[in-house]
């Protein structure tokens, strides 16, 4: 078992997220948010102004007229994509860290798979027939953040007891930790992102991401469901180098109004888009 | 662990506690035997185990089922029983116990003190009427470890984050630098003391609601029954019990009647109105 204490004190001592990136998903929390909030927002981190107008101007761009300002840049990305480059550009530095305490091989493993798992959950948001709030991507690129803590505590030793746990027995990841860690990495991610001040719904939804019926709230429950499918598309592309394990997920197939076909067709999008998608974030 | 050992450590187990360890479950007494083989020097864990068949050594042995015994809770687990609890069993017992104005509730297999805490919240909360009620909850656990962080009321961030809503964590706890620290009132509203459930020599409280809840799932169906029958003895005529998820009284020949009117709640009502 981890001591509690030590997992919060280790929370505590995380870097905050840029107070930019704070406001901006305050901002698209509420209802009542303008371009030029996220405009004005976006003007007080450099290096993402810097970001923005880049993306603003990429190869995607090449056919229309240059753009200059900050305020341009966000009306051809729109707000939403920039608020996710605001987050993901963020978030990059923690995960790219070495993910375990003897193991520096897989530096980039959890970026890419949270990077997979967001894109996955941008689009089932777009094909589910259930209302999906706007923060599953926010949420998806954020769920395994807990795993950033958790790893500085994971042994090799350690990590094979968990594999057995999961293979012999016969339980997922998250109740193997559970079980051996007496902590879970959603619940960490959690605190983490409770330290960090984030909205309550993007707490929640990380807290609930691999257990989507524990919440209460109906729209935690759709961001747990997003995640778990999304978490298992990201889990095909990656594979195992940052995973935890595979989880469950027809439910949450089910009950986000997919079927399998859809399954294989996100696997492949996906695939197809993630390269593309970390190079945004360098 | 040599399938020996495992076998040797499974009996240990299931005779100083009632537990049975599942198959492939190795692992786990791997993970966690850690600590134990640490404070003990054992360099591996047939040396452990050999200890274990050998020596008997109380402390050691205590130690054992201490660390295999103990599992994470959470505050108002599963949320359903304590839906039951306020809505259907305190109202029904304040009916019929409003003659003797007592009601005893018995939390069996506390760990480290969420349930009755939890139960502790709700009289607080929702029954302010029973304030000159003499009113006793019981809390038990086999590990003296669990027992003595229960009665100290003290959470971390993470457990303080389980099943408890905002409203009431800033209402009965405390911040105290990275923990949480029980309001006085509720810790001393609950008694904590060490019970072995297998153990025939110590005796169960009696009570009028009993939680057992999600620890006679551990034990062979022959314990169970043992168990319950043990259980009924200690319960009063009108009195409920709460069973965890996964615990069933199928096959005991016991006589709890299931609460329909709280379905998924793990509520059995025995005998009387």
């Amino acid at each position: 078992m981890i001591d509690h204490d030590s997992l919060v004190h280790d929370t505590n001592e995380l870097d905050p997220l840029p107070v930019s990136v704070i406001r901006m998903l305050t901002l698209l929390s509420s209802d009542d948010w303008s371009i030029q909030a996220v405009v004005s927002t976006a003007a007080l981190d450099a290096a993402l102004t810097a970001r923005i107008l880049r993306a603003a101007n990429s190869a995607a761009s090449i056919s229309v007229a240059p753009v200059a300002t900050l305020e341009e840049s966000t009306m051809r990305l729109g707000a939403a994509a920039v608020v996710k480059l605001a987050i993901g550009s963020a978030i990059r530095r923690y995960m790219s860290a070495p993910q375990t305490v003897d193991d520096k091989a897989n530096e980039q493993a959890l970026w890419r798979q949270s990077v997979a798992t967001a894109l996955a959950a941008d689009q089932i948001a777009a094909l589910s027939s259930t209302r999906i709030p706007q923060e599953a991507y926010t949420v998806a690129l954020l769920s395994d953040i807990g795993r950033l803590v958790l790893a500085r505590y994971l042994d090799s030793r350690t990590l094979a007891l968990l594999g057995r746990a999961v293979t012999n027995g016969n339980q997922d990841p998250l109740a193997a930790e559970q079980e051996l860690l007496g902590v879970d990495h959603a619940e960490l991610g959690a605190l983490i992102a409770d330290h960090w001040k984030l909205p309550s719904l993007i707490v929640d939804g990380i807290r609930y991401h691999h257990t989507p019926m524990n919440a209460t709230d109906v729209d935690v429950r759709a961001l747990g469901d997003v995640i778990t499918v999304a978490d298992a598309v990201a889990h095909v592309i990656v594979g195992d180098e940052a995973s935890s394990g595979a989880f469950d997920y027809m439910d949450s197939v089910e009950r986000l109004g997919l079927d399998d076909a859809t399954f294989e067709r996100l696997c492949d999008s996906v695939g197809e888009r993630l390269d593309g998608a970390l190079s945004d974030y360098e | 662990m040599t399938p020996d050992d495992f076998r040797d450590f499974a009996d240990f187990l299931r005779k100083n506690s009632g537990i049975s360890l599942g198959e492939d479950k190795e692992y786990l007494v791997e993970a966690r035997m850690a600590p134990v083989m640490e404070e003990w020097n054992f360099t591996s864990i047939s040396g452990l185990c050999a200890a274990l068949r050998d020596t008997g050594d109380p402390e050691l042995e205590a130690q054992v089922v201490d660390y295999m015994t103990t599992n994470e809770t959470s505050f108002f687990r599963d949320n359903r029983p304590f839906e039951a609890l306020e809505h259907f069993v305190l109202p029904a017992l304040i009916d019929s116990r409003g003659s003797d104005k007592r009601i005893s509730i018995w939390s069996a297999a506390c760990s480290f003190g969420q349930e009755p805490y939890s139960i502790a919240m709700i009289l607080h909360e929702k029954f302010p009427s029973l304030a000159d009620w003499n009113v006793t909850i019981t809390a038990t656990d086999i590990s003296k470890r669990a027992i003595a962080r229960a009665s100290a009321g003290s959470y971390s961030e993470l457990e303080i984050n389980r099943g408890l809503p905002p409203d009431l964590r800033d209402k009965y706890f405390t911040r105290s630098g990275y923990r949480w620290e029980i309001d006085g009132r509720l810790r001393d509203s609950v008694e904590f003391r060490p019970l072995n459930m297998i153990d025939p020599s110590m005796p169960f409280p009696p009570a009028d609601i009993i939680f057992v809840r999600n620890i006679l799932y551990y034990f062979e169906v022959d314990l169970q029954k043992q168990v319950l029958t043990r259980i009924r003895a200690a319960m009063a005529p009108s009195s409920y019990l709460f069973l965890g998820s996964a615990d069933t009284i199928a096959n005991t020949g016991t006589e709890f009647e299931r609460l329909d009117d709280f379905p998924r709640s793990g509520c059995f009502r025995v005998g009387g109105n």
